[in-house]
């Protein structure tokens, strides 16, 4: 929580400029409002004021270089006054001088203020006992003005004043802290939405209020978008219609203002971990899917961003998102620490319900997918034995539960079986990708031999589910495939050529009666019982090439009706549908997350949006 | 009994047959009506011969009937209210004329019954006090009480040929498909054979299509031809001339009379079943796909006296029927439900009589064949037969009959005792069993399949001692096999496999390693209630370890369970949960509707597709009212745990277990 915070407090702006400010955006000033309510502070001025029912920001000459004035009384009864100068970053050497908007002119300003006029705040009238000018500025001092602080500090005491040194350090420490009247719990322990400004604050406590339901089981992942669209929204409107439109280019925002956007998530993110695991059992999902949604949402306006305007805010904005992507391995490790008890033994991760079905291997490979994109991620940061701790649970996550990573229930589950297969590659474990490729085409083989629904097409993995897709699917699995709706299509699989296409690559062909069978896809005709007409069940090897410029839409969107579809033929053998499958496969420009040295970021867009990831990865290495 | 206590009583009877003509009320006319049967059968000498019985109770019947004789359209009514009211007494003194048989009362008195027949003498009366009003009489009549009435003294009625025409036909109407009828269209067939004249005249009447015979129906006709023709000798001319007459017309009902005709209208004594056969075959020839059901038909009603004859010339009417019914299922179904009732006669007849039993193995394609919602009739009672007569012929029989028919007996759910009710009486439930297991390791994996369905269906089997003495090592194996491989019910399949060790434990290696590898993963719940099943003291069971064993893999797997049910992503991530339920009940909904038309078993149909809920109890209908406890029904389903999340593994290790079984029955092997 104290990195994230620090990254959110010197990202902070001294004062938001737009007019929406600060009700939707927090600023340096709002921020310091909060954490001294928080810390039992009465505001006297803030740093906003009221103009009618507008909130203006409190600026000009009158100021006299203070921001914020508040109130105290100190432990021993006396009262106090502090007098807050505000400045935004570091205070190096050369924003030491004596000029004007300096952080030492405004404290000179501050020194020099009428203390009776300031004893007006008190409401009876009476002078505080006290006035302690508090600069606070987000960012760090430079070490050589220590000296200029503590003659300064001096100078004050002599006139009768005392000095105080809020830097953003000190700033984080005070703001982890429970408040001063033990209402709120830590930011470390417990939540707080009250930080966030109040246009946003409603989105952020419906998704943290909705952890509280059913020990976290319920949590509102709509809420979260809704938080994302607020605070980062996409304004890419669609530019044409119907089936193959594509969205408009999106503005890019400024760099600054962007970072502070993408630190309030982070810490938004941070909260949701604190509270699962205040409230929801340390619960890793919701904090996994929170992070996928604001890690994609933030690459999206990253990438919008030339490299001339970052104006130094590059190396920030990189680092938080390297933030979310560590916290991200960290919850991914949290969860393979609580299932590598259930690796122990055959289905350790099936539940006794009826609708296991559906549920095992959608839970499985779920599972599988945050395992597996944390391992990348770790490779991607050059942490090979820690990524292979990954490749290694779920090697054992997938050989004790066969049944439900092997058989997937939608062929979108493509995008969690292809990110554990390529983690298995690049671990230098090509054998275990291989077998797995292998083993999958007999188990879909046999699923189409013993008439049990094969993965759906037209039905998809999301996070959350789609209420009617799960209803489509309950009705094929309990019905069995013979009675499914016709909403339901398992006529195609992109699953079968890769593994076909890996298994053959690895020197495992499946066995010829298995690619006998699938040579031609309408030969399985069986009579049904009782008389009815033969049901005909086709099988068709599919394979999806995006668009070169996929990566312009698939942080913000599933890819739908653009790209190439190539069905391939067994007839001429595995080696030339093989051969086939690289010609077609090529691949495609390198993505901005892999531009920024995140390519993991495009593994988390493919899984949040359902976009099947280009098989041309598979064609390397 | 003097004229003047008759006359008294019949005056008592009239009364009381004038207020319940009136109004029937129960309160006031059993007391009475008891008043007045004791009084006739105190009236009645105690020690009389039939003579002065009938004497007596013609007597009585007197006034009744001079009373009533004027009301001809009140003849029935009181027929049936003296057959309702006077037609037995009850006394606990030993009565002469008293039925054999004893009735207890509900205070643990012993009663007899004596007939008092009133009813015959009164409708007598009635008869010849307005002969004309005969036939008026017979063509309305409706009721049962006056039937019977009239079968009684139809011996002694001296009818016309339209009072013949109207009692005839209206028997042969009474109640269609009625074997009670039997006994007044024997009636009618013998007063035919005493007035043959009467008989030949309504037939020649019936073939001149006169109007007055219109609605004559083919099997009255029947009786009239057989009566006229069991007269004598000199009637054979007469129904050879009705035969060709029957043969000219153009309507193939009368074609079907001619063959029962050419079959049963002979005079009697009956000439040898051989020539009567051969006259049957050679009407059926005339269209033999039409008529050889009418001589299977013809072939069920001389089975039972001539069973070999009866077997031979069934095979000679089957043989022109051959290339038509290879062609029409149906034809071939309802043929096969006519053989099984002709081959069931046969056989039981020969039983009985202690007579050669006939050869049915030319039957068996067509016994095999018998429709699954028919076998539960005749071809039930033939392997009932069968199996006291060769029980190894009724097994191989009922082998290929399931064999046949698995698919509809798996989809119907039916138990053995639903589609062989005598035979599985017969049996009883541990020769079921003991069947059954053979079944198990029959050549044929479809019977095999049916035989383990059976099984599965059965509530609980308990091995029979010695049911595995007559197999080998390899068909006990794979009997084990068999038994998980066809997916028999929990219930069922652990006790067995025990048995099986525990009777064989020389094979106690393949059952623990299917105990072990597959039924602990399928039905833990069953697995634990065998495993923690009280030994039998004494000394130590060499089933001991097999439940050690198994109960440590289900501690185990118990405590994993219990690990994955702690874990929150896992209890997080059941999606499907509600829709899942919503589907489910949808199909619970659909089931109730399908049983409220086609019947019976409606949970059971759900079983198959469909966990149910376990649970404390259902909702109380109403509130304060007794819910049904889920133990009362649930407590023998237990779903195959892989079933739920590993369908494929769960088919293709049953599909294994299925070919290890056919390996191993494959090879030859001497009996242990």
């Amino acid at each position: 929580m104290r990195d994230v915070l620090d990254r959110f407090v010197r990202s902070l702006a001294e004062q938001e400029q737009p007019k929406e400010a600060p009700e939707r955006s927090q600023d340096l000033g709002t921020f310091v409002c909060w954490l001294l309510e928080r810390r039992g502070f009465t505001l006297l001025l803030r740093s906003y004021r009221h103009e009618g029912p507008e909130r203006r920001k409190n600026s000009g000459l009158t100021q006299l270089g203070v921001d914020i004035i508040a109130s105290r009384r100190r432990k021993s009864g006396r009262r106090c006054l502090y007098l807050f100068v505000l400045k935004q970053g570091n205070i190096t050497l050369e924003h030491a001088g004596a000029g004007r908007g300096s952080m030492f002119h405004d404290i000179e300003l501050a020194s020099r203020r009428n203390r009776d006029a300031d004893s007006w705040f008190a409401l009876d009238g009476t002078s505080f006992d006290e006035h302690v000018i508090v600069p606070v500025h987000n960012g760090d001092l430079d070490e050589r003005l220590t000296g200029t602080v503590q003659q300064t500090r001096e100078d004050l005491r002599r006139r009768g004043l005392r000095l105080w040194w809020w830097d953003a350090e000190r700033l984080v420490r005070y703001a982890i802290l429970p408040s001063r009247d033990a209402s709120q719990r830590a930011l470390s322990r417990a939540a707080d939405s009250s930080l966030f400004p109040p246009g946003v604050r409603p989105f952020a406590r419906a998704a943290l209020d909705s952890l509280l339901r059913d020990e976290g089981r319920s949590f509102d992942l709509g809420a979260v978008d809704r938080l994302l669209d607020e605070v980062l929204p996409v304004d890419r409107p669609e530019q044409g219609q119907g089936p193959g439109s594509r969205l408009a280019a999106g503005q890019p925002m400024e760099a600054l203002e962007l970072r502070r956007r993408l630190g309030e998530l982070a810490l938004f993110a941070k909260m949701v971990e604190v509270e699962c695991r205040r409230v929801a059992d340390d619960l890793a999902l919701p904090s996994l899917d929170t992070l996928e949604r604001i890690l994609c949402r933030g690459l999206e306006h990253v990438r919008r961003i030339p490299r001339e305007k970052f104006a130094g805010h590059d190396k920030p904005l990189l680092k938080l998102l390297r933030g979310l992507v560590d916290q991200y391995v960290a919850r991914a490790r949290a969860l393979r620490r609580r299932l590598e008890p259930l690796l122990e033994a055959p289905y350790g991760l099936a539940l006794g319900g009826p609708s296991e079905r559906i549920d095992y291997p959608l839970r499985a490979l779920r599972l599988s997918g945050y395992l597996a994109v944390a391992g990348l991620a770790l490779l991607d940061r050059g942490q090979p034995r820690s990524a292979r701790r990954f490749a290694t649970a779920l090697d054992r996550l997938w050989k004790q539960n066969e049944a439900a990573c092997l058989g997937p229930v939608t062929d979108d589950q493509i995008i969690e079986i292809s990110a554990v297969l390529q983690l298995w590659r690049r671990c230098g474990m090509q054998e275990r990708a291989v077998a797995a490729a292998h083993d999958l085409v007999l188990r879909l083989r046999w699923a189409k031999e013993f008439e049990l629904p094969l993965p759906a097409l037209y039905q998809h993995a999301r996070v959350p589910m789609d209420d009617v897709d799960l209803q489509v699917l309950a009705e094929v699995h309990v019905r069995g495939w013979a009675d499914a709706p016709p909403a339901f299509n398992d006529g195609g699989s992109t699953i079968l050529p890769l593994a076909l296409y890996l298994a053959h690559r690895g020197g495992v062909a499946p066995p010829s009666d298995v690619i006998d069978a699938l040579k031609r896809p309408d030969a399985a005709v069986r009579s049904a019982p009782g008389g009815a007409a033969p049901t005909v069940r086709t099988v068709y090897l599919e394979s999806w090439r995006p668009p070169d410029d996929a990566a312009e839409e698939w942080y913000v969107r599933e890819l739908c009706y653009v790209g190439v579809v190539k069905v391939f033929d067994l007839a001429d053998g595995l080696a030339s549908m093989a051969a086939e499958f690289e010609a077609f496969n090529r691949p495609l420009p390198p993505s901005p997350a892999a531009a920024w040295g995140l390519p993991v970021v495009d593994w988390i867009a493919w899984k949040r949006f359902r976009t099947p990831p280009p098989m041309a990865i598979f064609c390397t290495l | 009994m003097s004229p003047e206590r008759a006359g008294e009583i019949g005056a008592r009877m009239v009364a009381f047959l004038r207020d319940a003509l009136v109004k029937r009320v129960p309160d006031r006319d059993r007391p009475l009506s008891d008043e007045i049967r004791q009084e006739i059968l105190d009236a009645l000498p105690v020690r009389a011969d039939d003579v002065a019985w009938r004497a007596g109770i013609a007597a009585i019947a007197a006034p009744v009937a001079q009373s009533f004789a004027p009301e001809p359209e009140r003849w029935e009514r009181v027929v049936d209210l003296v057959s309702i009211y006077f037609h037995h007494v009850r006394t606990t003194a030993a009565h002469p004329r008293a039925d054999a048989g004893t009735v207890t009362g509900p205070n643990g008195i012993v009663a007899r019954t004596t007939r008092l027949d009133l009813a015959p003498a009164i409708l007598r009366g009635l008869l010849q006090a307005r002969p004309g009003q005969r036939a008026g009489f017979f063509e309305r009549m409706e009721t049962w009480n006056a039937l019977r009435a009239t079968t009684a003294i139809l011996g002694e009625l001296d009818l016309d040929v339209r009072e013949a025409f109207a009692l005839i036909h209206r028997i042969d109407t009474f109640r269609p498909n009625d074997l009670a009828v039997a006994e007044p269209l024997n009636a009618a067939r013998a007063w035919v054979t005493a007035h043959p004249e009467v008989g030949r005249e309504i037939v020649e009447a019936w073939l001149r299509k006169e109007p007055w015979t219109e609605g004559l129906k083919v099997s009255a006709v029947q009786i009239l031809v057989e009566g006229v023709v069991h007269a004598g000798q000199e009637h054979v001319a007469w129904r050879n001339s009705v035969l060709q007459r029957l043969a000219l017309e153009p309507d193939d009902r009368l074609w079907a009379l001619a063959v029962w005709l050419a079959c049963f209208a002979w005079p009697e004594p009956l000439p040898p079943a051989r020539i009567r056969h051969d006259a049957l075959l050679q009407e059926v020839r005339r269209l033999p796909h039409r008529l050889v059901g009418d001589g299977l038909g013809a072939l069920a009603r001389d089975a039972r006296e001539h069973p070999e004859e009866s077997v031979a010339t069934m095979v000679r009417l089957l043989e022109m029927a051959r290339e038509h019914d290879r062609a029409n299922l149906e034809a071939y179904q309802q043929r096969a439900v006519q053989v099984a009732a002709v081959a069931w006669r046969a056989v039981a007849g020969a039983r009985k009589g202690g007579r050669a039993t006939p050869d049915v193995r030319p039957l068996v394609p067509f016994l095999v064949a018998v429709p699954v919602a028919a076998a539960r009739w005749d071809l039930d009672q033939l392997l009932d037969e069968m199996s006291a007569l060769d029980e190894a012929l009724a097994q191989e029989l009922v082998a290929l009959w399931i064999a046949e028919h698995v698919q509809d007996l798996h989809e119907q759910h039916l138990l053995f005792d639903d589609a062989f009710p005598t035979l599985a009486h017969r049996l009883s439930p541990d020769g079921v069993a003991r069947w059954l297991l053979g079944l198990l390791v029959y050549q044929d994996g479809r019977a095999r399949r049916a035989a383990a369905g059976f099984l599965s269906r059965m509530r609980a089997v308990k091995l029979p001692q010695g049911a595995l003495e007559s197999l080998s090592a390899n068909e006990i194996d794979a009997l084990a096999h068999e038994l998980f491989g066809n997916g028999v019910a929990p219930e069922v399949l652990v006790p067995l496999l025990f048995g099986i060790a525990e009777q064989r434990p020389d094979r106690m290696d393949i059952v623990k390693t299917i105990l072990i590898e597959d039924v602990a993963e399928d039905y833990p719940a069953a697995c634990r209630r065998a495993a923690l099943a009280a030994p039998k003291e004494g000394a130590p069971s060499p089933l001991d370890g097999l439940r050690r064993e198994l109960l440590d893999q289900l501690e185990k797997a118990d405590a994993l369970y219990t690990q994955a049910r702690s874990t929150p992503e896992l209890l997080a991530l059941r999606l499907a949960r509600r829709p899942w339920h919503e589907v489910q009940n949808r199909v619970f909904q659909e089931a109730e509707r399908e049983a409220r038309s086609s019947g019976r078993y409606p949970l059971m149909t759900l079983v198959p597709r469909v966990p149910v809920p376990r649970g404390e109890a259902t909702a109380p209908e109403a509130p304060g009212a007794e819910p049904t406890r889920f133990g009362h029904y649930s407590g023998t389903i237990e779903l195959p745990r892989r079933e739920l999340i590993d369908p494929l593994t769960f088919r293709y290790h049953r599909m294994r277990h299925r070919s290890r079984a056919e390996e191993l029955l494959a090879r030859k092997e001497p009996a242990s």
